[in-house]
């Protein structure tokens, strides 16, 4: 059985060689031909393109995807059309159907990229897929197609399914750009419940500034959990009421004062400094230390400035981190 | 009962004892084929976006180091040069009494740092924090010799910056997209609190500026089998505990940790002879102790090289070391054993580890001298001993080329043909001699750790590769 087990290994060994030759000669084949496509203004119908025998479409298919996933704006156009004169779409629609889940995940990648509204229902379906990667291609798909539609489509989602991949979520945001996503997310943030509104914080960089510190403003005046507070302050990047912030550096948990300390050295005012001196004596290192480091970033304080400060403290962990943040800087 | 009924007893008893250790073997395969594919579907996925986006969480890299005078420099510019965006370097001399930190002092341009250090897991007094004047990312903790890796680490996690931090040992190769790799496990699943990495044999590849230049195996019998062993180990022992959330161990070698989560459970445990497995068993047990969830994972990706023993000294030294660290954390964190809301962590693993990995070498030994010595008294037939030894040898060659097939499902990471058979013939000979000689160094290790006996530290000799490399 072990002999029987170590052929396959050869076997696998063998296929594998013969696969990675043949990817070889295809890219060599291709990729030229691609490059000359994503640069051209359009690609000519009429071009000879290389005869592609059957065992070659899957390769040639993948290829593409790949090669196509580099690319942007015009180049993208060219290369569908490219595509479509090799007829990929019905073949990536076939792969969809597919039980093979690399299968799938190749259809679905490139009827995204094809833009092929005709597939929409049945990526549709897939997003609740229970394979997360399967579910994601698909929720990445429809924004390929359709953004405008795709947005309001997976933004719930992406508070319910924690378990998409953070990178591909932020991928597909990126994708749909904040004109798009801007006002849907916050609205979804501010109608989600604790664990969904944490979520969803982590993506704020995908909405416009603005639209942000106004959703953040209101979850910090509305909502009383510590969490949501803290991930209010770390997404908000500016444009929020000081009072509340001031307030919240004398929150009974820890985090949530560090985040206050880090947003008021990021977006305070020269009345707001005098909030983050008493941090600095704060039984939590990592708040002292963000409100140091606050305090040396802060554009009102000079070094001369921030030793007076040092000085000043009684407190022998206030001196002591002060110090470090200064250090950090090369102020020491 | 006649004693005849009481021999076949017996016999029935080892007989089903290898069967059923080898049928959880097969099962385990199974689960880490499924889970191989799976981590391949999406990790292809995100490595055709190579995404290297704000979401990736910053992390701090802790090398404890002892006396690694001659190895220091070539790996602290190796971890400098890995491709993450956010990143910090921490180097913990962990009282060495030779000139480890006067190389990096003048090597980094170290400067002593007013750092507000805090300690929030014990460890011996630190004498000093430095920072690197060329590095912004590197800093140096000289301290106290703590006697234990495991108290240098703990002084990394009180000055590491980062919610994430990554344990690697200063003699590992890690390969430039490792921390991307290891990370990502805690990018798609909030709840993961520590992820392993698979560590290779370095022994035979070549290496330049402490990174893997060429993939190869080394001419050194011990090392060729440690291959197999580490496959087997890491490709399905763990892929498939990891299937059910029931790793045991992350590798000293190299593993990412929440540190807060670290931090809550203590740190790590100064007194622990295996302080990497002690550390994931105390995780288990607090995470399910505050009904938290929680997972603990493990990625296949070859993403650590290390140095196997070549000399048969150093191997016994290092085997009987890790089985009596296996037996003390298993003894340390007995509560885990059959509790309620215990998961496949209680029900499955720890009764797999207690019963096949820990007595295993006890009962392996018996069932040899019993079927050995009731063959030479005439008590059974010859035939049967020899099913007996047939079935042993049978398994564990099978279970080795499974561990092949794995590999060869997977990365391809031995790239020669020539190289499979040569795994092969390992994954064979090992059987005759050396399986029996790790398992009585193993029970040694169990003897010894019965006893109270400390296991020694062996020096380690540098395979020519890695010297060469370093």
């Amino acid at each position: 059985m072990a002999f029987m087990l170590f052929t396959i290994v050869l076997g696998l060994r063998v296929s594998h060689i013969l696969h990675k030759r043949h990817l070889q000669q295809l890219r060599a084949t291709w990729w030229p031909i691609f490059a000359e496509t994503a640069a051209s203004e359009q690609f000519a119908a009429d071009a000879a393109l290389p005869p592609v025998r059957f065992w070659q479409k899957h390769m040639l298919l993948r290829e593409w995807s790949r090669f196509r996933s580099l690319v942007m704006g015009q180049a993208t156009i060219s290369l569908n059309t490219l595509a479509a004169r090799l007829d990929m779409l019905s073949l990536a629609r076939r792969h969809m159907n597919r039980r093979s889940v690399a299968s799938r995940l190749l259809g679905l990648q490139v009827v995204g990229q094809l833009r092929d509204r005709d597939s929409w229902d049945a990526i549709n379906a897939t997003v609740l897929d229970p394979n997360i990667a399967l579910s994601v291609t698909a929720a990445t798909a429809l924004t390929d197609i359709d953004p405008d539609r795709a947005i309001p489509r997976v933004i719930p989602l992406i508070g319910k399914l924690v378990r998409w991949p953070r990178t591909q979520v932020g991928r597909i945001l990126n994708r749909a750009g904040p004109d798009i996503v801007s006002t849907r997310l916050c609205r979804e943030i501010a109608d989600a419940p604790p664990d969904a509104a944490i979520l969803l914080l982590q993506f704020a960089d995908s909405a416009f500034a603005g639209d942000i510190n106004t959703v953040a403003e209101k979850l910090l005046k509305s909502r009383q959990e510590p969490a949501v507070l803290s991930a209010a302050l770390k997404a908000a990047r500016g444009g929020i009421c000081p009072e509340r912030v001031v307030e919240l550096t004398r929150h009974d948990v820890w985090y949530v004062r560090m985040q206050a300390a880090t947003f008021l050295g990021r977006a305070g005012t020269f009345e707001d400094l005098a909030a983050l001196e008493p941090l600095l004596s704060d039984r939590e290192w990592w708040v002292r230390y963000r409100a140091a480091q606050a305090l040396v970033a802060s554009p009102f304080l000079g070094p001369n400035a921030l030793r007076r400060i040092a000085s000043r403290q009684g407190d022998q962990f206030a001196r002591d981190i002060l110090q470090q943040a200064l250090a950090e800087k090369g102020l020491a | 009962m006649s004693f005849h009924a009481i021999l076949l007893g017996i016999q029935w008893l080892f007989f089903g004892y290898f069967i059923l250790i080898y049928a959880v073997y097969a099962g385990l395969n199974v689960m880490a084929m499924i889970q191989i594919r799976r981590y391949l579907h999406i990790a292809s996925l995100t490595d055709a976006d190579n995404v290297f986006s704000t979401l990736d969480l910053p992390i701090s890299v802790i090398v404890p180091a002892y006396n690694e005078s001659s190895t220091i420099i070539t790996a602290t510019r190796a971890m400098l040069q890995l491709e993450y965006p956010d990143y910090e370097v921490l180097i913990v001399n962990d009282g060495s009494k030779d000139d480890t930190l006067e190389k990096l002092k003048k090597e980094f341009n170290l400067q002593l740092f007013p750092e507000a250090y805090r300690q929030r897991v014990p460890c011996k007094p630190v004498r000093g924090v430095y920072r690197s004047l060329r590095y912004p990312s590197l800093r140096v903790i000289d301290k106290e010799n703590g006697g234990s890796k495991a108290d240098a680490m703990n002084a990394g996690i009180n000055a590491c910056r980062y919610p994430l931090f990554c344990a690697v040992d200063a003699d590992s190769v890690l390969e430039l997209d490792s921390l991307r790799r290891a990370v990502r496990p805690f990018l798609e699943d909030p709840y993961v609190v520590a992820a392993g990495g698979t560590v290779r044999i370095a022994n035979g590849c070549k290496l330049r500026g402490g990174f893997l230049e060429k993939v190869g195996l080394s001419r050194n019998f011990l090392a060729r089998v440690q291959v197999v062993e580490y496959l087997r180990a890491f490709l399905f022992g763990r892929m498939g505990w990891d299937y059910l959330n029931a790793v045991l161990i992350v590798s000293g070698a190299f593993g990412v940790f929440d540190k807060e989560a670290v931090v809550r459970v203590g740190g790590y445990n100064a007194n622990a002879i295996g302080e990497d497995m002690e550390l994931i068993l105390r995780l288990h047990r607090l995470m399910r102790d505050e009904k938290r969830r929680y997972k603990i994972t493990f990625v296949p990706d070859p993403i650590c090289w290390t140095d196997a023993p070549e000399d048969l000294a150093t191997l016994k030294k290092q085997r009987v070391r890790w089985h009596h660290g296996l037996a003390q954390s298993l003894t340390l964190h007995k509560g885990l054993f059959f509790r309620r809301g215990g998961g496949a962590v209680s029900w499955l693993a720890m009764p797999f580890f207690y019963i096949f990995e820990l007595l295993g070498p006890a009962v392996e030994i018996v069932g040899y001298v019993f079927m050995t010595g009731a063959a030479i008294l005439g008590w059974i037939s010859w035939e049967v001993t020899a099913i007996f030894f047939c079935l042993a040898v049978g398994l564990g060659v099978l279970l080795s080329t499974s561990a092949l097939l794995l590999e060869e499902m997977s990365f391809h990471v031995y790239p020669r043909m020539l190289d499979l058979f040569r795994l092969f013939l390992a994954a064979i000979i090992e059987n005759f001699g050396y399986r029996q000689l790790t398992v009585f160094w193993r029970l040694q290790g169990l003897y010894g750790w019965l006893r109270g006996n400390k296991p020694e530290w062996g020096v380690m000799k540098r395979s020519a590769g890695m010297a060469g490399g370093q």
